[in-house]
């Protein structure tokens, strides 16, 4: 499996990725957010990137994602290096099937006031699906995502959680992107709905070939989704390797710290009984 | 006559569009902790709300609530602002949303001693650091000087524990309070929690999603579905031995950081409120284990030796409910 993965060339190469925002409490000072981060992920392949908040895990998204510039470092997307130029109209069509996010909020990540059938329509014309069989086409998506076809025809508002969730990947899905980014996609979500969701991702990649960057903090979530896993701490990756591997037998003292806080039966929560870091 | 510190029977809340609680029952004794599990709606947080009479003004609460000795629902002005700071204290999810953001973390921590329980400022002041640093809150000289958005957010909750513990309540109710935390963090305040709630003595209900947090934390925990206790047991036990179909479910839907499942055994559907379940039980609908009887009629809370489990078919299942994913694809 590792070979085999070797062998093909990777969707998405990164490169040195850097990131430095002004620091609003001293002038001409800089934060650094993400610091040198390198990465491949192989088409079909599903890499977790595992941070807590501030680790840089969300700002490496928005930078693949084009909503936020590098400040170093080089993207590859299917072949193609990202310039740090305004892309064009062209491009940005290009880019969009290419790469796609869900995020996290499936309150607020979709338009309140277009219909479920609608918000899937307009992906599909943006990838040039001609007019007449856009229809069929949004019925299949649904479907494929476990939504009926009276779905359709409801307002974000009037569906639950996880229901929303199913309409942002039927979304991106109508792109046909090669690379799904998941940031925090199940973190909102209920415990029986959550595996729902987790199930449903791995059937679409199975299916579509689909290649996931999925960012979380949850280790348990993690272990179910990936087959590789990088570990982020203050913008650096500290560990990387194997999902099963990296979890079964932590090398990083960072990565036995979120293992050993994730709660299972038995588990006793310990003090940590050093001073927290005050926020920036 | 009454011994328990907490004494629900028969609670229901009704909004407009139905009923969101329905007939919850539990006790809560001196320094004990209570976990109630829930998913969204279910109803765990408005359960929460009526111990201090905090549902919103459309609600309307019936059934018996007793708390430290006090009626709630019949408690009204000055006798319920004096129950509510002095009887009982709550965290919440957010502590952003319950702190001052324009007012320093010395004024949130002091005043309310200074105004409610007429001490001195500086004895205040003193008591306050020593509980800073008690929750592990270093530098607390300083902290006293910051404002609410110079803290992380696993700090502030800690500022939020503080609070509470210096108002010496009898008991403390904590709603989701590391929900919006990180694992570690998560970890560390729950630590902080349980031991500092155990050296004074206090009880806890503690509101969450996550069975395990509350397994690990409490001595009972109780499950609630669709506004409805369905089990309530000692927390070890209920891990072991869950006796209700949907405390199963929560337990093996759960992804493992130990196993991985090639696909997670899934409750179908979804959660619902209390008022869009049907006559029968409430689960009915997303149990494997249903029968014609689950669909038609009300369960009654059937109690055997502290276990309390809503279900039909509890005596038949009892045991063999599986705990993990591993049981699950064993057995089919």
């Amino acid at each position: 499996m590792a070979e085999s993965t070797l062998e093909r060339t990777p969707v998405l190469s990164v490169r040195g990725l850097s990131k430095r925002f002004p620091d609003p409490s001293r002038r001409g000072a800089f934060t650094t957010a993400v610091d040198g981060v390198g990465f491949d992920v192989a088409a079909g392949e599903s890499l977790a990137i595992v941070g807590e908040s501030g680790s840089g895990k969300t700002t490496v998204a928005r930078m693949l994602m084009g909503l936020e510039t590098p400040t170093g470092g080089e993207i590859t997307v299917c072949g193609r290096v990202r310039d740090h130029r305004r892309p064009g109209r062209g491009e940005r069509r290009k880019r969009a099937r290419e790469l796609q996010i869900v995020f996290q909020d499936p309150y607020s990540s979709l338009d309140p006031r277009r219909r479920v059938r609608t918000i899937v329509h307009d992906s599909l014309a943006l990838r040039g699906v001609p007019a007449a069989s856009r229809g069929a086409v949004v019925d299949d998506l649904l479907e494929a995502v476990g939504l009926l076809a009276r779905h359709g025809d409801l307002y974000p508002r009037q569906l639950s959680g996880g229901q929303r969730q199913r309409v942002a990947i039927a979304r991106a899905l109508a792109l046909d992107p090669k690379i799904l980014i998941l940031d925090e996609a199940v973190a909102a979500l209920d415990v029986s709905v959550q595996a729902q969701v987790l199930n449903l991702l791995a059937d679409l990649r199975e299916e579509r070939g689909l290649a996931y960057l999925f960012i979380s903090h949850d280790l348990a979530v993690v272990n179910q989704i990936s087959d590789r896993a990088i570990v982020l701490r203050n913008g650096r990756i500290v560990e990387e390797g194997p999902t099963p591997r990296l979890l079964a037998d932590p090398q990083h003292a960072y990565t036995r710290q979120l293992r050993a806080a994730v709660p299972r039966p038995g588990w006793v929560p310990q003090r940590r009984d050093q001073p927290v870091p005050a926020a920036r | 006559m009454n011994d328990h510190l907490v004494d629900v029977k028969g609670l229901c809340i009704d909004a407009p569009v139905g009923r969101l609680v329905d007939d919850v029952s539990f006790h809560i004794d001196s320094g004990e902790a209570l976990g109630v599990v829930g998913e969204s709606g279910s109803g765990k947080s408005l359960t929460a709300r009526a111990l201090i009479a905090l549902t919103a003004d459309g609600l309307r609460v019936s059934g018996s609530v007793r708390v430290a000795g006090h009626d709630v629902p019949g408690l009204r002005g000055r006798a319920l602002r004096q129950f509510r700071g002095r009887s009982v204290g709550m965290i919440f999810q957010d502590p952003r949303a319950h702190i001052n953001p324009v007012r320093s973390i010395g004024d949130f921590l002091v005043e309310p001693l200074v105004l409610e329980r007429r001490q001195r400022p500086d004895a205040a002041r003193r008591r306050v650091l020593a509980i800073l640093d008690e929750v592990g809150v270093s530098d607390g000289a300083r902290r006293l000087r910051q404002y609410p958005h110079e803290l992380s957010g696993g700090l502030l909750q800690r500022v939020m524990i503080a609070s509470v513990l210096a108002a010496e309540p009898a008991l403390i109710l904590a709603d989701e309070p590391t929900t919006a935390l990180d694992v570690t963090s998560q970890a560390d305040v729950m630590a902080i929690l349980t031991e500092q709630r155990r050296e004074r003595g206090l009880a806890l209900l503690f509101i969450t999603h996550d069975l395990e947090l509350a397994a690990a934390t409490c001595d009972r925990t109780a499950v609630m579905y669709a506004g409805r206790l369905v089990e309530t047991a000692d927390s070890t036990g209920l891990q072991e031995r869950p006796g209700h179909p949907y405390t199963s479910g929560l337990m093996v839907s759960r992804p493992s950081i130990d196993l991985r499942a090639t696909r997670l055994p899934v409750v179908p559907g979804r959660p619902v409120a209390a008022f869009e379940a049907g006559p029968g039980c409430a689960f009915a609908p997303r149990c494997p284990h249903a029968q014609t009887a689950c669909e038609r009629e009300r369960p009654e809370a059937r109690e055997s030796g502290g276990t309390m489990v809503a279900c039909h078919r509890a005596a038949e299942l009892a045991g063999s409910l599986p705990t993990t994913i591993e049981e699950v694809s064993v057995h089919g």
